[in-house]
């Protein structure tokens, strides 16, 4: 093997190391799904109903300020108004008939967290946290799609910056424990997601 | 996965310049593009198939069509009930997760057991999603529709009162006042009908002696926390005995140090093998059979020279010189003692002889017992009948005299003494009905079979004891085609009504009524529901008068009959703590709960005494064959410390055979020993037993009895304690900087003084944690999962150890020796003070587990199976289930503490002290375990880590746990501290 | 650049000179040391002798000892593939006991690595020319030692396919790093350390050598086997200076690793509290056994290697009394270890320290503590008799008798600690798996491949270096 050859296989070894420690933070972790759109079986339009229309996303995500999911409204909620609206477009006969035949509509899941992950939809919603900053401009979706990484890095990173406790020299919080509760204390252990 | 390929493949060529789907399948086609798309193409497909590669199968998400009002996804809702585990009927909480029950919870507000619960009553989750349930009506072996088989019985039934034959309805207790109004209904069709009641663990002398002594035929309800001084005659009142929740409870009040009480219940138990109860006695005294007899009729003898009582002429004397002299100082000790509670004292005796437990009532009576630790006017309220009854009905089949039978509950071919003449009685029955939910030895024997429902499937009401009503609602709608047994009985009495409905109707005209509190009964009706339990102020009778005849002829009955003789050795038939009289024996969870006392799991066996052992060159694990007439039977023996050397104990309720995949054939069945006498008996003498040449090991939890003088276990006398003697400080000085808790510090505290070491903790926190159970093999290698343990210990002689119980979960302490060590950060300490364990980080190099030196972490040596689909209902999705080689421990219920802390934060308030509560104290029937903020110094914990009997476990390794134990203490005097 | 074979290389030329300087000076041989190497050999027969080793097609003797080392290691192979498919229960270990043979396997390989990197790197510091003749293989050994003991912190993971999160990487997890106050992250540097280094000192001391080689071979692939590795070797001064340089730096770095590696993997048990392993002791005592059980593991390969390839003159008695003697100085220090051990363990006052001690000795693991005793603290001072190192049988047995030893010393340790510590109720015994032994064995097995392997492959003796002491005893 003659030098030449030596060099150019010692430099290439170099500039790979050198790249996966530089861009190793951005390589995209194994299963990450950002920017999935999968087509629903209903052709839903975020952008028509909450864009459009202003309809708040509590009305049909009736859950996500009281529970741990936000809930996929039920056929029943969609004919809240399209006993009336549009009651004849073919998208809206697929629910009308799926009532009438008793037959649950199968949805496809766009954001998906893993199952060893526990997300809290109502702590981020009281803590006035707008579905946006999580979702994205769903208001703008014609097909949801899966906005952010939703990786754990992304989770904490938020976490991090949001965490507002003070602590005095004695290492007690500035402000009383009552008063605590009411502030944003996104914490960083691990058991808040994984138990 | 594919189709999620293709769907990709869809997508992306739609995208494509020209923008129609493109087909591979073409050559021509591709031979027809432009390089441009062609690399397009190709980008896409790489693109296409790198995604699929990393994305996981499309997951479905499926809404309600109606959403239905009271469910809100994802939030758990509470139902109040009962449990249907005994006939004690428990007050309980079902935890109702997406529709379907997953953990059942003590009843704070029930009056009698006021937020305990036992192993069993844990258990029962499991009982429900048991895959082995029969899951549709059967005729003759032959799936049916109920509408096949309400016209094949009903027309059957029409023959029977045709020909006014005998039919008999053979349940269990039932103590449910519509049941019985059901039942009376059904059976006043026939002209000759008849519902017996059975139990395989009788307690009829006691409602024989309460006829003869005071006329009334019931249990009456003993008020352990009323008493200062208990005496018990081999009663396990804190295992088995009747309604042992209610009576650990009340015990454990009388017993209770938490709030600086500065005297106790003092507890003395004469037995002859070493009980649960025997176990946290004050002074035990080890007798046998005979003797235990013996020593009642010796201290009824003193009691009533002492207490001037008309009755005491009625004596004559034991023969004293079968008394040992320990015995006879014990009770001349005890007896002083007795005379000296007049009131709040109170003597249990656990024998099924009706001339023992009147002699018992004559001494509760003598010292004044009825009315204050005693209550006859609140007794048992069920209909039961008396044993010779069950006799009397299986001469009957036998003879061919009875056309019909209705078993519903109960499983004689099993538990019946004599179950050979059972079996071929039933045989001669034209039409055998069983209600049984499950194919036992007695439904498979049956015609019929009408599978009930689950407790936790139906309606039903229940009165454990007289006034005390309560309304056991279904969470659940029947998984399976089966149907309560009430309503089964209801169609046949051509009653076309639910049985909800009846209740109601019932509880309308009788308890409505009687309560002034509500104004309509719908009110009345859904406030009961809530609170899961109403109170009539009704039934107040007062106290009947003892009857003293008759008390010679008892006691010169008793003297006879208790005199040795050359067969001494005497067999004693128990229940475990466990598996009781065996009828949920095909649970795996209660099957792998280690005994209390011996830590075997998976088995019953044949207790010695070790003397015993050492004389007939007996060694653990040796398989003997014990045998008395025709009952025969094979198991290890087991050397057990505190037994008496006359006595062998074995637990009835194992060697099922038709159970199911987990109660087959596990031990043996030990009923055939019981004999009857007027009444069952547990007892046996002129037993033979012969060593075989096998041996087995058991699977125990814990073979290492003693402490090896270590002060793990802190003991303290009563004067000890009050004198503020042995009382223990530690001062611990530290190079770093402690850790800050800027919100809150997650601290435990187990009283040793109040722990009785039922073990319900363990099961309570199996169900809520999702720990596998992982089998007989597995228990003996030592890879049992239980994230809290109870460990026990024999001290002193080994004759007569003292016992101590002390459970041991996570310590969760502040210097963790775990943490540290484990490479990956896979378990690290929280800001609130707890050893967090995250599963889906760890790695499983085992560090930590080594470099725990309490030893509670659990490592998932193999994939433990959840692959059924319907046992995994009972799965709690707020726990993540392990993996394989994932390493995991006790969380302090982490996730509850989160579901608290985020209520509390969405309502913007604090925490309130006991609003969280782990698994382990929530159903705790000794309120031994408590937890809270230890930043919150008013908190119950901190208060009580306080106590001068605070102490942590292994100290001298400064690990810091959040956990700390309350030394025990004894109310004895010769005790002195092991501290 | 082919280089004809007998074109003088330098150090030959100095050696000449000053050799034929000397034979006039002194006729005779020197009375005070002994060669080292016997046979009056020329520089051509040592290439000759050494290269011919590899030319010739492997005897039967190769193929079957190579045969049984490849059944060994597929039992080690089979062994390990259930493990990784059912999961760790396929062990003997229970929730008492953690480690079993998983972790005593790799400190006994660990350990056996010692000796190449002393026999190399401290000998040749130390100027002692006698390691000539068995640094080669010793360094040899020291690599696929390493190699064995690297598998099984790997293996005896729970989720060994997560291995790598060991590593820290950059991640898509907020940057979750590891954690570096656990020992096993300490060891998983250490280890990896210590093979480069190994490696790289083994190759370059190999360089010369394969450049001979490569000038000899004729067999096709073995020429450009050669010439690959040999880095375009030209025996010119420049190189050997270089070279020489190198060689000396590389040995300096390596030999603080002698000392650092099994202090390192001594930390996994000083640094917990467990009785029995929470000791200052540790890590002399573990270097010095290091260098104990390697030297017995050099002493086992060499008496086998000269007896079968017939290098009696190369490696001769004097080499293995050497070996020997360092073994008995070792093997003293870990008695004296053992020695202490009890004595503070007694002394120390602490019920549980003290109970250790007296369960070892006593205990249910009481045969395996006193193997270890025997074989390591008692059979090792054997070698105070002449006679008995310098017979080769003696040294042969001794010398398996004491690897024997070192293995059951790590099992005492690790064990014996365990099954009863602090709380009697979890108290449990250990009794390992047929999977254990199958991975014990396959160890061995892919110890003797290896190793057979390399002696077809690359000059069994460093071929330069015994040039440079053909003449040491004739000064």
């Amino acid at each position: 093997m003659s030098l030449r050859t030596a060099k150019i296989i010692s430099l290439l070894v170099t500039l790979i190391g050198v790249a996966v420690v530089w861009q190793g933070s951005n390589f995209r972790g194994l299963g990450n799904q950002q920017g999935y759109q999968p087509a629903q079986p209903i052709n839903f339009s975020h952008k028509v109903h909450s864009g459009d229309n202003q309809i708040q996303c509590l009305y049909c995500h009736s859950a996500a300020d009281k529970s741990k999911v936000a809930g996929i409204p039920a056929a029943s909620t969609c004919m809240n108004c399209h006993r009336q609206v549009l009651k004849d477009s073919p998208e809206i006969q697929k629910i009308t008939t799926a009532l009438a035949q008793n037959q649950p509509i199968k949805w496809f899941k766009v954001n998906d967290l893993p199952d060893h992950v526990v997300f809290d939809h109502s702590r981020h919603v009281t803590a006035a946290i707008s579905c946006q900053t999580c979702h994205g401009p769903v208001e703008t979706m014609e097909r949801v799609q899966q906005f952010d990484a939703l990786s754990m890095g992304w989770c904490v990173g938020c976490h991090r910056t949001h965490r507002e406790v003070t602590l005095d020299e004695t290492g007690r919080p500035t402000v009383t424990k009552e008063a605590t509760t009411k502030r944003l204390m996104a914490s960083t252990d691990c058991s808040v997601c994984h138990h | 996965m594919s189709r999620s390929v293709n769907k990709i493949w869809q997508e992306l060529l739609e995208r494509t310049a020209d923008g129609k789907p493109f087909d591979l399948s073409e050559k021509s086609a591709i031979a027809g593009i432009s390089r441009r798309t062609f690399l397009e193409v190709l980008g896409y497909s790489t693109a296409a198939l790198a995604l699929s590669g990393c994305r996981a199968p499309e997951q479905a998400i499926v809404p309600y069509l109606k959403q239905p009002v009271e469910f809100t996804p994802g939030v758990a809702s509470w139902f109040a009930s009962v449990c249907g585990g005994c006939s004690a009927a428990c007050g309980t909480l079902v935890k109702v997760r997406d529709g379907r029950p997953i953990k059942l919870e003590g009843n704070p507000d029930h009056p009698l057991s006021s937020g305990g619960l036992c192993a069993l009553a844990h258990g029962m989750v499991f009982s429900l999603y048991d895959p082995e349930r029969l899951r549709q009506p059967l005729i003759a072996s032959r799936v049916a529709t109920w509408q096949e088989i309400d016209n094949e019985i009903t027309q059957k039934l029409g023959a029977v009162k045709q020909s006014g034959g005998r039919i008999r309805l053979l349940t269990g207790p039932i103590t449910g006042p519509t049941s019985l109004e059901t039942f009376k209904k059904f059976l006043a069709q026939f002209a000759d009908a008849k519902h017996i009641t059975y139990q395989p663990v009788s307690t009829d002398a006691i409602r024989q002696a309460h006829q003869r002594s005071h006329g009334v035929n019931a249990i009456p309800s003993y008020r352990f926390d009323k008493a200062r001084l208990v005496v018990s005659f081999g009663a396990d009142f804190l295992g088995t005995w009747i309604s042992p929740v209610v009576f650990t409870r009340g015990y454990a009040k009388a017993r209770s140090l938490q709030n600086d009480e500065r005297e106790m219940l003092r507890h003395v138990q004469f037995e002859s093998h070493l009980s649960l109860t025997g176990s946290n006695a004050d002074t035990r005294v080890k007798v046998s059979l005979r003797e235990e007899t013996r020593a009642l009729l010796y201290l009824a003898m003193l009691v009533a020279e002492s207490v001037a009582s008309d009755n005491a002429s009625g004596f004559s004397s034991p023969d004293l010189a079968q008394l040992t002299y320990k015995t006879r100082a014990a009770l001349e000790l005890v007896a002083s003692e007795l005379t000296n509670h007049p009131g709040s004292a109170l003597v249990v005796s656990g024998s099924n002889d009706p001339d023992v437990q009147y002699l018992v009532n004559f001494i509760n009576h003598a010292v004044g017992s009825y009315g204050n630790t005693i209550n006859l006017t609140a007794t048992s309220a069920d209909n039961q009948s008396s044993d010779q009854e069950i006799i009397e009905l299986v001469r009957q089949m036998n003879a061919g005299e009875i056309s019909a039978l209705i078993i519903s509950g109960v499983n004689p071919a099993y538990d019946y003494f004599d179950r050979q003449a059972f079996i071929n009685g039933i045989q001669k029955v034209p039409l055998k009905i069983s209600l049984n939910s499950t194919m036992d030895e007695t439904t498979s024997l049956a015609d019929c079979v009408c599978p009930q429902s689950h407790f936790l499937e139906a309606w039903n009401d229940v009165e454990p004891v007289r006034g005390t009503f309560s309304v056991n609602q279904p969470t659940i709608a029947p998984l399976f085609q089966t149907r309560a047994f009430q309503e089964s009985l209801l169609r046949w009495s051509g009653d076309g009504r639910s049985f909800y409905e009846v209740i109601r109707q019932s509880w309308r005209e009788k308890l409505f009524p009687q309560q002034k509190q509500y104004a309509t009964f719908d009110e009345f009706w859904d406030q009961t529901l809530q609170k899961g339990v109403t109170v009539s102020e009704s039934a107040q009778s007062n106290p009947a008068v003892f009857k003293s005849d008759g008390l010679q002829e008892v006691t010169s009955r008793l003297i006879s009959s208790s005199r040795e003789t050359s067969d001494d050795l005497g067999l004693v038939l128990y229940q475990s703590v466990a598996l009781r009289d065996g009828q949920f024996a095909n649970s795996p969870w209660l099957q792998e709960l280690p005994d209390p006392i011996t830590k075997i799991t998976w088995d019953n066996y044949i207790s010695v005494s070790p003397r015993y052992a050492a004389s007939s060159g007996l060694e653990e694990g040796r398989i003997v064959r014990l045998s008395k007439g025709p009952a025969q039977i094979e198991l290890p023996v087991h050397i057990q410390p505190g037994q008496h050397d006359n006595v062998v104990a074995i637990a009835i309720g194992y060697g099922r055979t038709k159970a199911g995949k987990a109660g087959n054939n596990v031990g043996g069945n030990a009923y055939p020993f019981v004999t009857y006498d007027g009444t069952f008996r547990y007892q046996a003498f002129g037993i033979n037993l012969e060593k075989t040449a096998n041996r087995v090991e058991f699977a125990q939890s814990q073979s290492k009895d003693s402490m090896e003088d270590r002060p793990l276990v802190k003991e303290l006398t009563l004067t000890e304690y009050t004198t503020g003697e042995g009382e223990h400080h530690s001062e611990h000085g530290s190079l770093w900087s402690a850790h800050d808790y800027p919100e809150h510090k997650w601290g435990l505290a187990v009283d040793l003084n109040a722990c009785v070491g039922c073990s319900a903790c363990v099961l309570s926190c199996q169900a809520e944690n999702n720990v596998p159970v992982v089998g007989k093999d597995e228990v003996r290698r030592r890879r049992e999962m239980h994230w809290i343990r109870i460990d026990r210990y024999f001290e002193g002689d080994r004759e007569e150890p003292k016992v101590f119980y002390q459970p041991v979960m996570c310590q969760q302490c502040d210097n963790a020796s775990c943490e540290s060590v484990c490479p990956v950060l896979a378990t690290v300490h929280s800001s609130e003070g707890l050893n967090m364990q995250v599963y889906n980080r760890c790695v499983g190099t085992r560090y930590c587990e080594n470099n725990c030196p309490y030893k509670v972490r659990r490592f998932n040596w193999f994939e433990y199976s959840h692959s059924d689909p319907i046992a995994n209902l009972a799965l709690n999705p707020d726990v993540t289930v392990r993996s394989r080689g994932v390493m995991e421990k006790c969380t302090f219920c982490v996730q509850r503490i989160e579901e608290v802390k985020i209520k509390a934060r969405n309502e913007g308030r604090a925490i309130n002290d006991q609003e969280i509560q782990p698994a382990c104290q929530q159903s705790c029937p000794a309120n031994a375990i408590i937890f809270g903020d230890l930043t919150d110094l008013k908190s119950r914990v901190a208060q009580l880590k306080k106590s001068g009997r605070n102490y942590t476990l292994l100290d001298e390794l400064n690990l810091q746990p959040a956990l700390s134990y309350l030394a025990k203490v004894r109310n004895r005097e010769e005790v002195s501290s092991l501290a | 650049m082919a280089v004809s074979l007998r074109q003088p290389e330098s150090n030959d030329v100095r050696l000449l000179e000053d050799a034929v300087t000397f034979e006039v000076a002194h006729p005779v041989h020197s009375k005070l040391r002994t060669p080292l190497i016997l046979g009056d050999k020329s520089y051509a027969d040592v290439t000759q002798d050494i290269c011919k080793l590899l030319e010739p097609k492997p005897g039967r003797g190769w193929w079957i000892s190579l045969g049984v080392s490849l059944v060994m290691l597929a039992i080690g192979v089979i062994a390990t593939v259930h493990t990784v498919n059912t999961g760790i229960g396929t062990w003997g270990l229970n929730r008492t006991v953690g480690w079993g043979f998983d972790i005593t396997n790799f400190v006994f390989w660990i350990g056996i690595g010692h000796a190449g990197t002393f026999i190399s790197a401290i000998l040749f510091l130390f100027n002692q020319k006698w390691r000539t003749s068995v640094n080669r293989s010793a360094e040899a050994m020291t690599l696929i030692a390493v190699m064995c003991a690297g598998l099984f912190p790997i293996i005896h993971m729970g989720r060994p396919w997560l291995f790598y999160w060991v590593l820290p990487y950059p991640n898509t997890r907020g940057t979750l790093w590891v954690n570096f106050r656990s020992p096993l992250l300490w060891d998983f540097f250490a280890i990896s350390t210590y093979f480069t280094i190994s490696a790289v000192f083994w190759y370059l001391g190999l360089v010369p050598d394969l450049a001979t080689a490569r000038d000899r071979t004729k067999s096709k692939w073995r020429q450009i086997l050669y010439r690959v590795m040999s880095l375009g070797w030209n025996g010119s001064n420049r190189t050997w200076s270089r070279y020489e340089t190198v060689y000396t730096v590389l040995a300096a770095l390596a030999t603080p690793l002698v000392l650092s590696v099994h202090s390192i993997v001594s930390f996994d048990f000083a640094t917990s509290l467990i009785p029995g392993w929470h000791s200052t002791i540790f890590p002399p005592y573990f270097v010095a056994g290091a260098v104990f059980s390697g030297f017995a593991m050099v002493m086992t390969l060499m008496i086998l290697v000269r007896k079968l390839m017939h290098l009696e003159d190369y490696i001769t008695r004097q080499h293995l009394e050497n070996m020997c003697k360092v073994a008995l100085l070792t093997g003293s220090i870990v008695g004296l270890a053992y020695v202490t051990e009890i004595f503070i363990g007694l002394y120390s006052g602490n019920p549980n320290e003290i109970f250790v001690i007296i369960n070892r000795g006593l205990g249910p693991y009481a045969w395996a503590y006193w193997i270890m005793f025997g074989c390591n603290a008692l059979v090792s001072q054997l070698f105070w008799f002449r006679r008995l190192r310098t017979s080769i049988p003696a040294i042969f047995a001794i010398s398996i008798l004491i690897n024997v030893g070192m293995w059951f010393e790590r099992f005492v340790i690790i064990v014996t600690s365990l099954h009863r510590d602090f709380l009697p109720s979890s108290w449990a015994m250990y009794v390992p798996s047929i999977t254990e032994v199958g991975l014990l064995v396959g160890s061995f097995g892919l110890f003797f491949t290896a190793f057979l392997i390399f002696l077809r492959l690359f000059p069994v003796i460093s071929i330069n270096e015994v040039k440079g002491v053909l003449k040491y005893a004739k000064h």
